[in-house]
């Protein structure tokens, strides 16, 4: 009258083993969970129950409890519905305990015994190694992705009994899709004109710079951000599987063939509160967009409406790669290694030339201070965006294709990855005086813009990075010349001396 | 003039004007018709007030470096006197002889140009130099430009010669002792310091907006002639330039390019008949002074731009441009223009502004 069944519980993007222990014993008629459930697993009885009548079984009249095991970890959410009915079928003798040995379980019940899918499949599933594990359809896909060849698809939980007794087939899951997705980026020929924008786009990608846009409403921030995903180089394997697992615990959409292998591109409203952005919650502490971009773009359009607390919160995973998360509970480690694009207006009023601008003083410099000082340092380039012109706009020749940049885009990975065994924008300041050599010109024109106070220290050092990348752009693997320096330093607008000096 | 107390008149004439329910028009008519002293008294029966402010604010004036003077004083201005709305006391730091010289009222908007601020300073400077002095508000932007351009002129020249120069009259809207703006305080010194500083505002009178229009007619009746360097269609400038004709002083604007938004005032002022002003030369003519008096002498200290990047200093001449834009009408490799760019920059004939690149000519 006892049975113990395997199942998954999620904790950030792991998935953790639990037993789930079924005794039923004489007593008066009940059902009690205990284990330490959350809400939404205590509420497993009302559902199980109806699932096992709706499906022909038979319910046990007696005294059912059940503990999830280990019981001092807090387990949440709806994974483990088929482990408790398929416990309560063997306990009650219904099926044979023998058979369900190498089995686990990962699926919500619904109230007619359908298998409902769960967020996080791939996460859980890789926790449970060396089993077979049963998964709802739509779970499929991802949950092949962390353990291709050892998962079950049934639709109703009678379908998996059958299975189970050698009565019925599992449901076949060798996928008609490719496990490739294909890439959906829009195409950097759709930008017309915007030299400038398009060459920081390419450095960023490059180099894996952080950039952050300024101009005015409509001049083209967005569009360019979104194209920025489409020139970065494909995800390895390894960051393929990592961005799965990530997308599938946070119940993320997951492109056709369930493996992420392009890079993603996330761009939170700036209403976004903290947890939403670095993870969080209560008990299974879910990734945040800071997460989901790994190995992609996080976009922040209006950068300077996000809550200051939240864009603090970026700092660590910008320089950590990564986020850890602690709670009273439990505490986890997410990967959130992004390219991060900000995009923002110059003022309130949208700006644009000199002289154009009516906002007040005051409006401007509270607009302005949103986004100061450290926030600011971390993005190598800043990037001014004027309107396209006419001519431009109306020019019927497209801009240069994202294939084409793509391949310049790879190859100074390549470059970098030998040179120094990561892209030009994590070069340390040590590094960079070995692998970012200055010619004498070049170091007098950084000596004159340090002098006049317009560079700080750390900005000298952002500024040889990225001019490391646009030397690497057009070939040059050795000093570094005037004019690359020159174009480094246009392409990091001051922001904050708008008021002219007098 | 002074009573039992030893305090003098002009302490009564600052006390009175910083009376609570006081208005304009009563503090001119009780202080050209009767002794402060006088006024003073008739006034303890008409307001709560006791002798000690009297004596708070001489020793206020005293201790923050302020001079005052009321309408019935005889060194009190002669052009403010037959003013139609003259201010009944001034506060003010420097000296008044400074109102002796010959006086352009300059003036323009907050937020200018590079261009704009490069003009301000220039006429400041050669103004200075031709010992014309310059009324100005010491706000933000072509005002406190013109006052710093007369500062550089100062600090070239030599101790001696000194005595020569154009002094720098400011008329401020708050108290002499509240600096506005704050990032002008070095200016704001200055100019105490080397001409006058002024206000119709006593000690920590705070610059409230309604403020400003009332000090741009000080401005207006102080000058000669009203010079508005860069101006919105409305704003501050353009309500000086409405004192400056109520009281039949000449203005003159300096023409902009038709597409920037902050020289939309000036260009209507020259529609409406305004003489447009282009050098220092015209407001010689304008006070119909010897404009030879600068001819042959050149201002030009800059360094000549190599040739090689003249084409792009003159793309960036009329009107402020983006970097793109240089790119594509030049046909160009972007890092050929950063070079120039920067070159130009260094030796000051360029200026960046948010990624905007503008030419500074005469």
């Amino acid at each position: 009258m006892f049975s113990s069944i395997r199942s998954a519980t999620l904790l950030g993007i792991q998935g953790t083993p639990i037993s789930v222990e079924v005794h039923i014993g004489s007593g008066l008629p009940g059902f009690t969970v205990v284990g330490l459930p959350d809400e939404a697993c205590r509420e497993a009885r009302d559902r199980v129950r109806a699932a096992l009548l709706s499906s022909g079984a038979e319910w046990p009249n007696k005294k059912i409890t059940v503990n999830l095991a280990p019981s001092s970890q807090r387990k949440g959410g709806v994974g483990l519905d088929l482990a408790l009915a398929m416990g309560i079928l063997a306990a009650s003798g219904q099926i044979p305990i023998d058979h369900l040995a190498e089995y686990s379980f990962v699926a919500e019940l619904g109230l007619d015994g359908s298998l409902r899918p769960v967020p996080g499949a791939a996460p859980l599933v890789a926790g449970l190694r060396d089993t077979r594990v049963v998964v709802a359809p739509p779970n499929a896909r991802e949950a092949k992705v962390a353990s291709p060849r050892s998962i079950h698809c049934a639709g109703t939980l009678r379908e998996v009994v059958l299975a189970l007794r050698g009565d019925g087939e599992w449901l076949d899951t060798s996928s008609q899709e490719s496990m490739k997705g294909t890439t959906h980026f829009a195409d950097m020929s759709d930008v017309r004109g915007q030299p400038t924008a398009r060459l920081a786009a390419e450095i960023a990608a490059a180099g894996g710079h952080h950039i952050l846009f300024v101009g005015s409403p409509g001049a083209g921030k967005t569009m360019i951000a979104e194209r920025l995903p489409g020139l970065l180089p494909p995800l390895t394997n390894e960051e393929a599987v990592t961005a799965t697992m990530i997308h599938s615990a946070a119940g993320a959409s997951l492109p056709p063939g369930g493996l992420i292998t392009f890079p993603p591109f996330r761009a939170p409203h700036h209403s976004a509160s903290m947890i939403a952005m670095v993870g969080g919650g209560s008990s299974v502490l879910r990734p945040g967009e800071a997460s989901l971009a790994h190995g992609g773009v996080l976009f922040l359009d209006e950068v300077g409406e996000f809550m200051p607390s939240v864009l603090d919160a970026l700092r660590q995973p910008l320089e950590e790669g990564e986020v850890r998360i602690a709670r009273a509970s439990a505490g986890v480690t997410l990967p959130a290694r992004f390219l991060l694009v900000g995009a923002t207006n110059p003022c309130p009023c949208g700006g644009g030339a000199p002289g154009a601008c009516v906002c007040n003083e005051t409006a401007r410099a509270r607009y302005l201070r949103r986004l100061s000082g450290p926030f600011l340092d971390r993005f190598d380039l800043r990037v001014a965006v004027a309107m396209t012109g006419v001519e431009e706009l109306l020019d019927v020749r497209e801009g240069e294709p994202t294939a084409i940049v793509q391949e310049r885009v790879a190859r100074v990975r390549q470059m970098s990855l030998h040179r120094s065994g990561g892209v030009n924008a994590r070069l340390s300041a040590q590094e960079l005086d070995t692998y970012a050599p200055l010619t004498n010109e070049a170091r007098n024109v950084l000596r004159r813009e340090l002098e006049l106070g317009r560079l700080t220290g750390r900005g000298y050092h952002r500024i040889r990075r990225v001019a490391r990348t646009l030397a690497d752009l057009s070939g040059n693997d050795g000093e570094i010349p005037e004019d690359t320096i020159r174009v480094a330093l246009l392409l990091r607008t001051r922001l904050h001396e708008r008021d002219v000096a007098i | 003039m002074s009573n039992h107390l030893g305090l003098p008149a002009w302490a009564y004439a600052a006390a009175l004007s910083q009376l609570e329910g006081m208005t304009p028009k009563k503090l001119r008519i009780a202080l050209l018709h009767e002794d402060p002293e006088d006024a003073w008294n008739r006034s303890i029966s008409d307001y709560p007030i006791t002798e000690d402010s009297v004596a708070r604010m001489f020793e206020c004036c005293e201790e923050k470096n302020m001079q005052v003077v009321s309408i019935a004083d005889p060194t009190y201005p002669r052009t403010l006197r037959y003013d139609p709305t003259p201010p009944a006391v001034l506060f003010y730091r420097g000296s008044l002889a400074a109102l002796q010289q010959r006086r352009v009222g300059i003036v323009g908007t907050r937020s200018p140009t590079p261009s704009g601020v490069y003009t301000a300073r220039e006429f400041g400077e050669q103004l200075a130099a031709n010992e014309i002095a310059v009324v100005s508000g010491l706000a933000r932007g072509i005002d406190g430009a013109v006052h710093h351009g007369m500062k550089l002129h100062y600090d070239e020249a030599l101790p001696s010669t000194s005595q020569a120069l154009g002094k720098p009259i400011g008329v401020v809207a708050c108290g002499l002792d509240v600096v506005y703006p704050k990032s002008n305080a070095g200016l704001w010194n200055w100019v105490g310091e080397n001409g006058l500083l002024l206000s119709e505002y006593g000690p920590g009178v705070q610059p409230e907006p309604y403020r400003f229009p009332q000090r741009n007619r000080i401005i207006a009746a102080l000058s000669e002639v009203v010079v508005v360097v860069e101006s919105r269609e409305s704003g501050g400038s353009m309500l000086t330039v409405a004192e400056a004709i109520r009281r039949n002083i000449e203005v003159f604007a300096v023409p902009g390019s038709p597409r920037v938004a902050s020289a939309g005032g000036t260009n209507l002022l020259i529609q409406q008949g305004c003489g447009p002003v282009t050098s220092v030369d015209d407001l010689f003519a304008a006070l119909a002074l010897d404009h030879r008096r600068t001819a042959g002498s050149s201002y030009e200290t800059r360094v000549p731009p190599d040739a090689h990047d003249l084409y792009v200093l003159h793309e960036c001449q009329d009107g402020a441009v983006t970097l793109d834009h240089l790119v594509l009408s030049l046909r160009r490799p972007l890092h050929d223009i950063a070079v120039s760019l920067g070159r130009l920059e260094a030796l000051g004939w360029v200026v960046d502004t948010n990624g905007w690149w503008e030419a500074l000519m005469r």
